[in-house]
């Protein structure tokens, strides 16, 4: 994996802008799409608008990298037009209250922080349930995303709920020893186990 | 620590129904034995919650997402400067190699098909980036990811028009019965029926094989073929609306009126014949845009003088003196 970790500042990311860099902009698009997808979708809730809002974002910036120069930190500067930018496009279907943008415009960095990590920890759980044996994976789906019942699973699968509470009990230990123990989840130094303890 | 099979369930059961008195009761005995228990359960729990806020990453694409920016990205960089888009199409190409060696290592290789019914269409995505949009009554089969030199897809039937990702090392091709198309990075439509099969290049350079061992010919951009498979002859003829069905324009430049028919018959699933003094040399120019059968027909009408006449379920194109 390249590294774009080093990208904070806007001037960062105007070099690699205007030197054409469109791999290390790509990189940088993969290290915050998910996240900024689940922050967008919070208000938009439609994944597909979701995807379309973020895409947009990084596209305008590519085509017009000069106002970066001014911004310090670029996490911050994506997560609030993504939010805005989501706001916006709710207000034109619903009639939104004004103070709803600006709640997005009063976020902190360091309450963006939290956002960005809680963010991160669903994107990287979500890639590890899609690690998990084929049907643990598929019960643990239907109960998680879709919200079913243990008995509707059953019924649906035609298994017992004895077997459905077993595969869901198996599928919490396995992404919790990942958690705790996968080395990988801890690059960038970040502890994810502190992290879970901290929304304890 | 090491927690039983039965303790996990009995957390997933509570997780589920909370309101199970007696699985509330099991499980708080078992919490209360010790600070450890009691952290298992909290995080089982939040992971529990956590795992479905990520419900929406299931409904996208994320790869698909990736390499549709890349290919959006417009160029900055100063046009003259031929060794940093040297370097930039290298860095593309790796970018690929990384994103196809990380399917690879993440998958293994699975046959999966598409078939559409009719008056319906549909478009496959490939692992490769590739898109392949399929016309009604097709069938496509392709592999989940790639892990061959070759990236290989089978046409059993119908119609599709094929947007190819350039990857010089690992040449597309698409095999339909005996026959098969290699590109590097291109796009072109595929009509295959039971008896011929319909090659029209839109950009790029093509190569088609007829069948093993035959000869293989090479199609550049807005050049087609036609291939009739029992009698093995290659056709070649000007590319004109192979892809229609996908862009819903017909376009004609200077074309005879048989083939006009002929397209329009295939476009709108209707039979057109022409009549009239048949040894005229006549030629159409024209361009339709979504139209109507009717609509086309009165444009037709109104601009060449056109007569139509409708006899059981042939409509006659009557030639204007």
């Amino acid at each position: 994996m390249k590294n774009v970790d080093n990208i904070e500042t806007g001037l960062e990311l105007q070099n690699v802008i205007i030197n054409n860099n469109t791999v290390a902009f790509t990189y940088f698009y993969k290290s915050y799409f998910s996240k900024l997808l689940l922050a967008s979708n919070s208000y938009l809730k439609d994944a597909a608008l979701a995807e379309e809002v973020v895409q947009n974002v990084f596209l305008k910036i590519w085509e017009n990298p000069y106002q970066l120069g001014e911004v310090k930190l670029v996490k911050p500067y994506f997560y609030r037009i993504v939010i805005n930018l989501s706001l916006n496009s709710l207000k034109r279907k619903k009639s939104l209250d004004q103070h709803h943008l600006k709640i997005a415009n009063q976020l902190t960095d360091d309450e963006i922080d939290i956002l960005d990590e809680e963010n991160e920890v669903i994107a990287l759980l979500h890639s590890e349930i899609d690690k998990l044996p084929a049907q643990c994976k598929k019960i643990f789906k239907l109960s998680r995303f879709e919200g079913q019942k243990y008995k509707q699973i059953a019924t649906q699968l035609n298994i017992s709920e004895k077997t459905v509470e077993n595969h869901i009990g198996n599928a919490l230990k396995i992404l919790r020893g990942r958690f705790l123990n996968d080395e990988t989840l801890n690059k960038k130094g970040k502890g994810y186990l502190k992290l879970i303890s901290i929304f304890l | 620590m090491i927690v039983n099979a039965e303790t996990q369930a009995l957390i997933a059961k509570f997780l589920d129904n909370p309101d199970d008195v007696e699985v509330s009761f099991q499980l708080a005995h078992w919490r209360s034995l010790s600070n450890e228990n009691e952290n298992y359960f909290q995080q089982l729990s939040e992971i529990w919650v956590m795992s479905s806020n990520g419900a929406v990453l299931d409904e996208i694409n994320e790869r698909k997402s990736v390499l549709e920016l890349n290919r959006s990205l417009p160029n900055h960089a100063n046009q003259k400067n031929i060794v940093l888009k040297w370097i930039g199409s290298i860095a593309a190409i790796s970018l690929l190699s990384f994103v196809s060696y990380w399917a690879l290592s993440t998958k293994s290789e699975t046959l999966l098909t598409r078939s559409t019914h009719n008056g319906q269409t549909d478009s496959v995505f490939l692992a490769d980036g590739s898109k392949i949009m399929l016309a009604e009554n097709s069938t496509l089969i392709y592999p989940k990811v790639f892990n061959k030199n070759t990236r290989t897809v089978y046409l059993n039937k119908g119609k599709a028009f094929f947007l190819i990702f350039k990857d010089h090392k690992h040449p597309f091709k698409v095999i339909m019965k005996e026959s098969s198309v290699s590109v590097l990075g291109t796009s072109f439509n595929i009509a295959l029926s039971n008896n011929k099969i319909d090659l029209d290049v839109k950009t790029g350079v093509v190569s088609f094989l007829p069948y093993d061992k035959g000869k293989t010919s090479f199609l550049k951009a807005d050049e087609a073929i036609t291939y009739f498979i029992n009698s093995n002859r290659i056709v070649t003829r000007s590319s004109l609306n192979g892809d229609a069905w996908l862009t819903k324009n017909l376009v004609f430049v200077e074309a005879p009126l048989e083939d006009v028919c002929k397209q329009l018959s295939e476009y709108y699933h209707v039979d057109i014949k022409l009549s009239g003094d048949l040894m005229h040399d006549k030629k159409l120019n024209a361009d339709f845009k979504s139209n109507s059968l009717h609509e086309v027909l009165q444009i037709l009408n109104v601009t060449y003088g056109f007569k139509t006449k409708k006899i059981k379920d042939i409509i006659y194109l009557k030639i204007p003196n």
